[in-house]
C-alpha cells in the first residue's frame, strides 16, 4: 500500500532524467528501479557464492512453478 | 471528441443501472487475493456521481484540451488508424493464395497501397514481437526476449511477461489466514506502447487484445489483455477431464477426473466439481470447488448438465456455450469464472471435456481491462468471451483431450466472438487508434502444419479434409480483412500485419543435452535431469538452455550461482558458436542451426544483458525440444517431433518475416515490425521519441 521514496540531489535527477529519456524508459522511476535491480542481483550473487546457498528449489517451488505454466502450448 | 465523453458518460451510466438490477452481492476478488464487499446500491450511486461529474467536468476538459493543444493536430496525416494484426500470417502462403485469387481481399489492398514482407524480432516469437510493436524497440529494451525466463534464485523457468506477488496475510490458526490486500500483479514489459504517447496528445486508442498487455497500463482509451492473462487458476490454461473410463495419463495428460455412473429414478447421472482458484482463506493451497452433473437423455446421443441454477443440452462433440462457474466460499465470498464444456463420448463411457476456467470478464477477478469496467461493459454488449491468453486449447489437443476437429472448434468460436468484438470497437472508434489482434492464425498453423508438410513425422486423421484447414483459415482472415475494408474510410490508414511467419517443426534439438555432451553443463550424480534445471551441477556448468530462444552462459554476477567470469565470455561465446554451427543431425547430416546470434551485438538497452547470451536461428524444420524449453536434460539431442503441434516459427527470424499490408503507399524497402510505432505516431503528426528504433513508413 506504502511505497518508500527516497530523495535525490536535483543535480542527479537531472541526469537521471536525462539517461532515463535515452535508453526509452517509460519513465524516471522505472530507469532507477532497473539499475538499482541489477546492482542487487550482483551483490546477492556474490553473496551466495560466498555463503553457500540453497541450490535447489523446493518440491513445492517446482510445483507452483509446474501450474503456472500449465497451457502454454510450446512446452509439454 | 465530444461523441467519446458522451459515450463513455453513458456506458458508466447504463453500468450503473445494470448494476442495479438484482443480483447477488459481488466480491472483486482476485485467487488468493483479499476481498472487498460492494454492494449494489453503493455501485449505482457511485457511477452516477461519476457520470454527473464527467458531464460536469466537460466544458473544462474542452476548454484545457484545447489551452494545451491535445487531440489530432490538424498537420496529422490522417485522423484514424486501424490496425488488423493476425498473428502468424505466413507471406509465402498469402502470396501462394494471392495468386490462386484465394485471397482477393488482400490483393486489393496491395494494389491501392503497399505489400510488403515485415522483418520480425531476434528471436521470432510473438510476445518478442509483439513488444517491439507496441514499443517501438529492441527486446533488450522492452525485456521481453522469449515466453520465458529463469528466476534468479534457482534457474526455475517463469513467464517473462508477468510477475504476481502474494498478498500479505494473517494467519489464524492452522491452515486459515485472513488475506490483507490483493495479489499484485507487474507487467514486465517495459518501455512504453505507442498509444501512451498518443494518450498524452489526446489521441483515443482502442487496443484489444494485443500480446503482452496484461496486466493492462491505463492510457487515453480502452485496453484488453491478451496473451498470458492467466485463468482462472493462475495458469496458462488448465482443462480438465472427467470420465467414468480408466484414467491412463499416459494417452490422456492434463487433469483426468474419474467419476462413476449412479442409476437414479430420473436416469444415469455422473456427478463432479470443477476446480477452481486455491481457496483465499487457507494456505494450503487447496482449490475451491464448484459441483456439476450431467445426466444422460434416453437416447443416449445428449446429456443434460447442471452447472449452478444453470442447464444446458449438450449434445457430442458440440462446444456448449459460455457457462458461468461461481466459487464460493465463507458466507459471501465469491469468485466469479466462465468455462465451455464438450461432451466427446457418452458410451461406452463418458469424456466430458472442460475448458479451462477464464477470468469472467463481467466480474474480472484480476485485472484485464484498463479502465477496469471495459471488459465488463464488453461483456454486456456481446456477451461471456473468452479472456484466457492463449485461449485455443493447444494443449489439451496435444494431450489428445481432443481431436483435430474440436480444437478448431473451439478456435474459431473464440475468433467469431473476437471479430464481432473488434467491428463493433471499430464502429466506435471514429477516430483515433484502434488496434485488434488475432491470434487463430497463429493457433491453426502450430497445429495443422503436418498436413501441409507430407514429410511431416506426425501422425495425420486421413480422410477428414484437414489438408485444407490451412488453406480456408487464410481465406477467412481474408474475409475478415474485406469486413474491416468496408468500415474504413479512404482517409484513414489501414494496415494488416503479421508478427511473424510460419514454417515446419519436424526435428527437435535438445539443447541442454547436446551442452551436457559437449561438457559444458553437468548434471548431479545419480540425478535424472528431467526436472526444470533442478538436477544441474552448478558449480561445474558453464552454459545452459531454458526457453525457446537460445544458451545463456552461467555468469558470475548475474546467474545465481556463475561459474564464468567476465574475462572469459567472449571466447566462450566463440567456442559455443563454432560447435553449434558444425552441429549435424544424425539422420541425415542436415546442419540444424544457420545462424548463432550473440546477443550482446544484436541488442542495446537497459535489459540486454537478461537476454539469452546465444540465440540460435534454427534452420526450417528445427526447433529446440519439447523438454529443452523447461530446461531438462534429455538422453537423445536429436528427436523426430510427433506432436499434433507440427508448425512453428522459432527458427532463424530471417527465415519467417511477417506480412505488412497498407492502403497508402510505403516507399521504404525493407520494413520491420520496430517500423510501426514511429509510423503510427508520424501519421498522426506526434513527435517521434528519439529512443524509437523504426522509421517511420509514410
Amino acid at each position: 500500500m506504502f511505497r518508500s521514496k527516497i530523495k535525490l540531489r536535483p543535480a542527479l535527477l537531472e541526469k537521471v532524467k536525462l539517461a532515463a529519456e535515452r535508453v526509452g524508459c517509460s519513465s524516471v522511476a522505472e530507469f532507477i528501479e532497473r539499475t538499482l535491480e541489477r546492482e542487487v542481483t550482483r551483490v546477492l550473487a556474490e553473496n551466495n557464492a560466498a555463503t553457500g546457498a540453497p541450490r535447489s528449489a523446493s518440491q513445492s517451488d517446482v510445483q507452483k512453478i509446474a501450474d503456472k505454466l500449465k497451457g502454454l502450448g510450446y512446452l509439454e | 471528441m465530444f461523441y467519446r465523453f458522451f459515450s463513455t458518460s453513458c456506458a458508466l451510466f447504463v453500468l450503473a443501472c445494470i448494476a442495479l438490477l438484482p443480483d447477488s452481492a459481488t466480491a472483486y476478488v482476485g485467487p488468493g487475493a483479499g476481498f472487498a464487499f460492494v454492494g449494489s446500491t453503493f455501485v449505482f450511486i457511485l457511477t452516477v456521481l461519476l457520470a454527473i461529474a464527467s458531464l460536469a467536468l466537460w466544458p473544462i476538459q474542452l476548454l484545457w484540451r484545447a489551452a494545451s493543444r491535445k487531440g489530432i493536430p490538424k498537420a496529422a496525416k490522417t485522423r484514424r488508424v486501424v490496425i488488423l494484426g493476425l498473428d502468424g500470417l505466413e507471406p509465402s502462403l498469402v502470396e501462394c493464395y494471392m495468386a490462386e485469387g484465394k485471397m482477393p481481399n488482400l490483393q486489393k489492398l496491395q494494389r491501392a497501397g503497399s505489400f510488403h514482407r515485415l522483418g520480425t524480432t531476434l528471436p521470432a516469437l510473438s510476445p518478442v514481437a509483439w513488444s517491439s510493436f507496441q514499443t517501438g524497440v529492441n527486446p533488450g529494451a522492452h525485456n521481453i526476449f522469449d515466453f520465458i525466463t529463469r528466476d534468479k534464485r534457482y534457474c526455475l523457468p517463469l513467464l517473462s511477461s508477468t510477475e504476481t506477488d502474494p498478498p500479505r496475510s494473517v494467519k489464524i490458526f492452522g491452515k486459515f489466514r485472513i488475506p490483507l490486500g490483493r495479489r499484485k500483479v507487474r507487467l514486465l514489459r517495459k518501455s512504453q506502447p505507442f498509444w501512451k504517447i498518443l494518450g498524452r496528445r489526446g489521441i483515443f486508442a482502442n487496443i484489444l487484445r494485443v500480446p503482452i498487455s496484461y496486466p493492462p497500463e491505463p492510457c487515453f482509451g480502452n485496453v484488453l489483455s491478451a496473451m498470458c492473462t492467466p485463468d482462472l487458476r493462475g495458469s496458462q490454461g488448465t482443462f480438465t477431464v472427467y470420465t467414468t473410463g480408466t484414467v491412463d495419463s499416459a494417452t490422456t495428460g492434463g487433469e483426468v477426473y474419474q467419476v462413476e455412473r449412479q442409476e437414479r429414478p430420473e436416469g444415469v447421472v455422473v456427478a463432479g466439481s470443477l476446480i477452481g482458484p486455491p481457496d483465499p482463506r487457507r494456505t494450503d493451497g487447496k482449490p475451491l470447488l464448484a459441483p456439476f452433473s450431467l445426466r444422460i437423455m434416453p437416447d443416449g446421443e445428449e446429456a443434460l448438465l447442471h452447472l449452478g441454477k444453470d442447464r444446458e443440452l449438450l449434445k457430442r462433440n458440440v462446444f456448449s456455450r459460455w457457462f458461468k462457474v461461481e466459487f464460493r466460499y465463507g458466507m459471501r465470498g465469491r469468485i466469479s469464472g466462465i468455462c465451455r464444456f464438450c461432451l466427446r463420448e457418452i458410451s461406452p463411457e463418458i469424456f466430458l471435456y472442460v475448458s479451462p476456467i477464464n477470468i469472467n470478464p463481467a466480474e474480472p477477478a484480476l485485472p484485464i481491462s484498463s479502465p477496469r469496467y471495459f471488459s465488463t461493459y464488453l461483456a454486456k454488449q456481446q456477451g461471456f468471451y473468452g479472456t484466457l491468453g492463449l485461449m485455443e486449447d493447444t494443449w489439451g489437443r496435444n494431450e489428445h483431450a481432443l481431436d483435430d476437429q474440436r480444437f478448431l472448434d473451439q478456435t474459431y468460436l473464440t475468433h467469431d466472438e473476437r471479430e464481432r468484438m473488434f467491428l463493433a470497437t471499430l464502429d466506435r472508434t471514429r477516430e483515433g487508434l484502434c488496434v485488434g489482434v488475432f491470434d487463430a492464425s497463429d493457433r491453426i498453423q502450430h497445429m495443422f502444419w503436418r498436413y501441409l508438410d507430407p514429410q511431416h513425422p506426425s501422425p495425420r486423421e486421413e480422410g477428414n479434409g484437414f489438408e485444407n484447414v490451412i488453406p480456408e483459415m487464410y481465406e477467412r482472415m481474408d474475409r475478415l480483412v474485406g469486413t474491416v475494408q468496408a468500415r474504413v474510410r479512404s482517409a484513414d490508414v489501414l494496415l494488416v500485419m503479421s508478427d511473424h511467419g510460419f514454417t515446419s517443426f519436424r526435428r527437435c534439438v535438445n539443447l541442454n543435452a547436446w551442452l551436457q555432451r559437449e561438457g559444458y553443463l553437468t548434471v548431479r550424480d545419480g540425478a535424472s535431469g528431467d526436472e526444470y534445471l533442478q538436477d544441474v551441477d552448478w558449480g561445474r556448468t558453464r552454459a545452459f538452455a531454458v526457453g525457446l530462444a537460445g544458451i545463456y552462459l552461467n555468469r558470475i554476477g548475474r546467474e545465481p550461482f556463475g561459474t564464468v567470469a567476465d574475462t572469459e565470455v567472449e571466447a566462450l561465446k566463440r567456442e559455443l558458436s563454432e560447435k553449434l554451427l558444425a552441429l549435424r543431425d544424425p539422420v541425415d547430416s542436415a546442419r540444424p542451426i544457420r545462424t548463432v546470434y550473440d546477443t550482446a551485438q544484436s541488442y542495446r538497452g537497459l535489459y540486454a544483458e537478461e537476454a539469452p547470451d546465444l540465440i540460435l536461428g534454427f534452420e526450417p524444420g528445427y526447433r529446440v525440444s519439447w523438454e529443452s524449453v523447461k530446461g531438462a536434460v534429455e538422453s537423445e539431442i536429436f528427436s523426430d517431433n510427433i506432436k499434433a503441434w507440427s508448425g512453428d516459427h522459432h527458427v532463424d527470424p530471417e527465415a519467417v518475416p511477417g506480412i505488412l499490408f497498407s492502403n497508402r503507399r510505403i516507399e521504404r524497402e525493407h520494413p520491420t515490425i520496430l517500423d510501426i510505432a514511429p509510423s503510427v505516431l508520424d501519421l498522426f503528426a506526434v513527435p517521434v521519441p528519439a529512443y524509437m528504433e523504426g522509421r517511420a513508413l509514410f
